[in-house]
């Protein structure tokens, strides 16, 4: 309330704001949130999923398919922390080791400021803001990887999430992703189809699939991506997958990441014997 | 008006068809509170979501001795104000391109958008709780009781965080030059 210097009454002044608010309009309502609303209640159970209960079986399904995911990320960028012990065992061995791997691509280690590994392609690096860029944490025994899947064009994502960069890195972290060609380019003869968006456990994600035909075999999976973090939130087989790999998943969840040798990953001998199953961290 | 009892089993029982009339009448109200709590339509989204899943989950608390809409509204204030409590840095994405096309959109419904966008983005400069209380009672039209439910504030509370809402609001306001009369 203000008064008026001519005629002295109390005049309200913020009339006109109020009025503003009142005729303002309404934001329109997505078409897709009712479905979508609908879509994530069908996937809750009646009693309703506990929080920590999805958090739990995320971490372990983001455990569980690491390694899987390490099989394709040839191309790609991999920071993986290492303890102390282990980073300057990794010091003492070299700054820089290289480890090409001509079947796929030119791969070069390197240690990172914190003592972490960096598997980094030579053709698409880090600071050109190339096409293919993933980071793959090992800490706790969890493992966080973050990809931002293009689908045929170029993607670009700040991940906010501190979490999953409080080490090793400074600041926001770009990632560029071309996830169809990362996995063209890394698998033998597979193809990658965008099937579109779904909830999953009250998040939007994006699903794909992969498809790798080998001579005897064939493997399909779908993977789930959250749209909004672009971290793969589940996978899962549809078809006939290659037994040997589900095998080697199961014996990796308990693979303590602090203390692998990374270039063990791409061991070209083994990668030679095993084309499919290779990329899998051991001690 | 309350809910019918009726109703109110129906949703208890996890009436999926049930559930499904409450997302439709409440959809826009909730989607527009999130919009202008969050300052982000796309954030709003997710969070609207995530406000009917929580609604959802926690049906068995609702007794239905107030009306769902004040009951949804408390929800989505929760999660509105849990997600700003996170502080989570703004996320930007290439592909948070709005939806709508220019092709079916007026000279007036540009005008309009505008105008939503710079009171959306001075609501955003005002105190939380101001902002909550302003928003449900001057843009979700609930009454000064119902705000005060919604919040668990007092009613003379309320009206307190009201007022200084609007009158920063206008200040705001006036000096974007989104007002310019002056008394």
């Amino acid at each position: 309330m203000r008064q008026c210097p001519d005629c002295r009454n109390w005049r309200n002044d913020q009339r006109e704001t109020e009025n503003l608010l009142h005729s303002v309009a309404a934001h329109p309502v997505p078409a897709r949130l009712e479905e979508a609303v609908r879509q994530a209640v069908a996937t809750v159970d009646g009693a309703g999923a506990s929080h920590e209960l999805l958090q739990r079986k995320w971490r372990k399904l983001a455990l569980g398919g690491a390694g899987a995911l390490v099989a394709l990320i040839v191309g790609g960028v991999v920071v993986v922390r290492s303890d102390s012990a282990a980073a300057e065992l990794a010091r003492a061995r070299s700054n820089l080791v290289q480890a090409p791997y001509a079947h796929y691509t030119e791969l070069s280690w390197r240690l990172g400021p914190k003592g972490e590994w960096v598997l980094q392609s030579e053709s698409e690096g880090w600071q050109a803001h190339g096409k293919q860029w993933l980071v793959l944490r090992g800490g706790n025994r969890a493992m966080y990887y973050a990809f931002w899947p293009g689908a045929g064009k170029k993607s670009v994502w700040y991940t906010p999430r501190t979490h999953q960069l409080r080490r090793g890195s400074t600041g926001p972290l770009l990632f560029i992703w071309d996830w169809e060609h990362m996995l063209q380019s890394t698998v033998h003869h597979g193809k990658v189809e965008r099937l579109g968006e779904r909830v999953w456990h009250g998040k939007k994600v994006r699903v794909y699939r992969l498809t790798v035909a080998e001579q005897s075999s064939q493997s399909m999976q779908q993977f789930f991506v959250d749209r909004e973090s672009g971290l793969m939130v589940h996978e899962e087989g549809t078809a006939e997958t290659v037994k040997p790999e589900k095998e080697t998943l199961r014996a990796e969840r308990n693979v303590d990441y602090r203390e692998f040798d990374p270039r063990t990953l791409f061991d070209p001998e083994k990668m030679a014997r095993q084309p499919q199953a290779e990329g899998t961290p051991t001690k | 008006m309350l809910i019918g009892r009726a109703d109110l089993e129906r949703l208890r029982t996890r009436d999926q068809a049930a559930f499904d009339g409450v997302v439709r009448d409440y959809a826009a109200p909730i989607y527009d509170l999130h919009c202008w709590l969050s300052g982000d339509p796309w954030l709003a989204e997710d969070l609207a979501q995530e406000t009917f899943l929580n609604a959802w989950r926690g049906i068995d608390g609702f007794r239905g001795q107030c009306k769902l809409s004040t009951w949804l509204y408390r929800i989505a204030r929760n999660v509105a104000a849990e997600h700003a409590r996170k502080r989570l840095p703004p996320t930007i994405s290439l592909e948070q391109m709005p939806e709508k096309s220019g092709d079916d959109c007026t000279s007036a419904d540009a005008e309009s958008n505008i105008l939503r966008d710079q009171v959306r983005a001075a609501l955003l400069e005002i105190p939380q709780n101001q902002r909550e209380a302003v928003v449900l009672n001057k843009l979700g039209g609930l009454s000064h009781t119902e705000v005060a439910r919604v919040l668990q504030e007092p009613v003379g509370t309320v009206k307190w965080h009201i007022a200084q809402g609007i009158e920063t609001l206008h200040l705001i306001l006036r000096r974007k030059g989104v007002i310019s009369r002056e008394l």
